[in-house]
């Protein structure tokens, strides 16, 4: 079943790659949406079967590979992995509709973008240690491709600055890995939480050290994050979509499944100086991008910003909190890449994303007034306004990590208000007032700009409207996420309770037992719903 | 614009009654008269006040420089706007200034300073090369000795 996920993209990839013929780039782009459609709906049927009452790994499968490097082909689904497995198969489709028809060399283009469906699949399902290691790296050369052939300008420095970033980001990957299985002496790398138990506390400092900064590379998280804002800038809008909505969540995916639960012990020990750094990073890349004119400059330095809160959660180690990090993670996803398909049609349409020269697209004659309509409500769900998705992720993350680390929390809620400063400066800038188009001179014309098509709004009202289907009724999301990430928590030797004694007191009135994240959460979704 | 102020007054008007017909109002017993009737009449002189009073825009200001203070505060609602620029807008500006300068030249600045000197040694190397077999063997020589007593550091 899982190996339909990865095996539908492959096919589409190589039947497109090795049409005999001449391939047009529009039958190219059709070819891609029907295997990427007929994924989607396989992700579905996933879904429909996937049991909530096994917090475990389900329609698991294994395959004995390489057996001698410890490599076997072992897949398996949970809570954690489900959300962000959809999101992938989603945006991917989104990516391929959002492509323009005549995309130049289509021959290569569409095989990619499939090719990175198939390997963040395999990342998100790889349930072996090495296994997962070669998707996260599969991923890196289609997109390097996807950047530095159809890019911008500056595609080539931004392209080799984002493989020479993730390209470290995998070898310390790797590096812990092996490093954890050899001082491990296991004698396989199939992944299990339990793996690091017994390692001495400074090895696991040293090997969950190297996770964390591959991982932050990846997220990405200050002072790692300069490929991001580049990358984004220099690539094309189907490829923002993707970066910001699925890549991104490898390096949180990984963090949680691989940091969290196998080095609990340490890292519950770090948990305050991660929350720390993720207030540094929301901080950070909040106010870095008040001070951008450029509309995606300014979406990319908010996902830094936003990729705080998964960290900030995470460190909070709590049960309603790790509901949070995935409920992040998915909302994100959605945020983001309708943020940047929303600033691609602008982009198409006014040929800039200058915010010193754009003006006014809100209007309702001659400018863009759905997709003007539809940023604010991105912006508006960016910034956590009620009944959006937003919201619900933010709301559960602070809940959830407020108990533990109330400073750092606070600290990251200015986060979310200046989150609400930088997109209405961003929205005000560029669709209130007159519809200017530059310089002063080119007022005495009417700006005309070309008509937005059907194909420009489809996939951005889609996910407007998961945007609402999700903020109204978060419960159809926490259901999945939720008995995963308890089990999780329980199964983490070390608490965070125990380890602070000041806190612990806090937590046993707020959560007087483990088992209670059910009650908790209810009634912060009764809050939301107020 | 008239749309929405009436469709407001309206449900001014209303609201009271709505909240009368879902008995959410309190009983009367907890009615202080005096207080309604001060609020009452407080709203009924300012009404009429309003109405009667001629504006003059050459009286509107005050000649007396205190007056003329308070009017001026009034009028700018105590200078909030004023003072919210002054303090929260002003931080918040400078310091994404400063982040931005921050993250441009110094966290990418290290990151393309890095890049250019591994380029520029590299492209120094390139000029090291004199032909001559005594250099590279010297170098052969050089690498050779340096691996092995890194290699028997432990036994000396």
């Amino acid at each position: 079943m899982l190996s339909a996920l990865l095996l539908i993209p492959l096919l589409g990839a190589l039947v497109i790659g090795c049409w005999p013929g001449k391939l047009t780039s529009e039958r190219a782009r059709y070819l891609s949406i029907v295997c990427l459609g007929v994924n989607l709906i396989v992700s579905l049927y996933l879904l429909s079967q996937f049991d909530l009452a096994i917090s475990g790994l389900q329609f698991q499968e294994s395959l004995p590979w390489l057996d001698s490097l410890g490599l076997g082909y072992e897949l398996g689904v949970d809570g954690l992995s489900l959300p962000l497995l959809l999101i992938n198969s989603l945006l991917s489709l989104v990516s391929v509709y959002a492509s323009d028809k005549n995309t130049p060399r289509a021959r290569l283009y569409y095989p990619l973008l499939l090719l990175i469906a198939f390997a963040v699949a395999g990342a998100f399902v790889a349930q072996n240690l090495l296994l997962f290691f070669i998707f996260y790296e599969l991923e890196l050369i289609p997109l390097y491709l996807l950047i530095a052939i159809w890019g911008g300008a500056q595609r080539g420095y931004a392209a080799t600055k984002f493989l020479i970033y993730t390209a470290i980001s995998g070898i310390l990957i790797l590096a812990s890995f092996l490093g954890l299985v050899w001082l491990s002496g296991s004698s396989s790398i199939d992944y299990s939480p339990t793996m690091a138990h017994g390692l001495p506390w400074l090895q696991q400092v040293v090997l969950l050290g190297a996770l964390l900064v591959g991982f932050g590379i990846k997220i990405p998280l200050f002072p790692f994050h300069t490929w991001l804002p580049d990358a984004h800038v220099q690539a094309s809008t189907p490829i923002s979509v993707l970066l910001a909505g699925v890549l991104l969540k490898l390096g949180t995916y990984g963090l949680f499944r691989f940091g969290v639960c196998t080095f609990s012990e340490v890292w519950v020990d770090l948990a305050p100086y991660l929350a720390w750094w993720a207030v540094v990073s929301v901080l950070y890349g909040s106010l870095a991008a008040i001070a951008q004119t450029d509309m995606k400059k300014m979406v990319a330095y908010s996902s830094v910003g936003h990729m705080g809160y998964v960290l900030l959660a995470a460190a909070a180690s709590n049960p309603l909190s790790f509901v949070g990090t995935v409920f992040q993670m998915v909302s994100h996803g959605f945020i983001s890449a309708l943020l940047f398909l929303v600033v691609g049609v602008v982009y198409e349409k006014t040929g800039t994303r200058d915010l010193d020269v754009l003006r006014g697209l809100l209007n309702p004659e001659r400018g863009l007034p759905l997709i003007g309509s539809m940023m604010v409500l991105a912006v508006m769900a960016s910034a956590g306004i009620p009944s959006m998705v937003g919201f619900i992720s933010e709301f559960i993350v602070y809940r959830g990590s407020f108990v533990s680390f109330a400073p750092q929390t606070l600290l990251c809620l200015l986060g979310s208000g200046l989150t609400a400063v930088y997109f209405l400066l961003l929205v005000n800038r560029a669709f209130f007032g007159r519809l200017t188009l530059g310089d002063q001179q080119a007022l005495a014309q009417d700006v005309v700009l070309s008509k937005v098509t059907w194909q420009d709004r489809g996939p951005a009202l889609v996910l407007v409207g998961l945007l609402f289907l999700f903020g109204l009724s978060p419960s159809w999301m926490t259901r999945w996420i939720e008995p995963t990430t308890t089990a999780m928590y329980n199964t983490m030797p070390v608490k965070l309770e125990t380890v602070r004694p000041a806190t612990s007191r806090v937590l046993s009135e707020v959560l007087p037992g483990p088992g209670l994240a059910a009650a908790d959460l209810a009634i912060c979704l009764e809050d939301c719903a107020l | 614009m008239a749309t929405p102020m009436i469709g407001l007054s309206l449900f001014v008007v209303l609201l009271p009654l709505a909240l009368l017909r879902m008995s959410l109002l309190p009983p009367l017993r907890y009615w202080n008269p005096w207080v309604f009737g001060a609020l009452t009449l407080s709203g009924i002189v300012g009404l009429a006040l309003g109405c009667t009073a001629t504006l003059s825009r050459s009286l509107a200001r005050s000649t007396q420089r205190s007056l003329r203070l308070l009017q001026d505060l009034l009028a700018n609602d105590f200078y909030t706007e004023e003072l919210y620029r002054v303090t929260v807008v002003f931080l918040v500006s400078q310091f994404s200034r400063l982040v931005s300068w921050f993250d441009r030249y110094v966290v990418d600045g290290a990151v393309n300073l890095v890049g250019m000197v591994s380029l520029m040694s590299g492209e120094g190397l390139k000029y090291s090369i004199s032909g001559q077999s005594q250099g590279y063997i010297f170098t052969i020589v050089l690498g050779v000795s340096l691996l092995s007593i890194l290699m028997t550091w432990a036994m000396w």
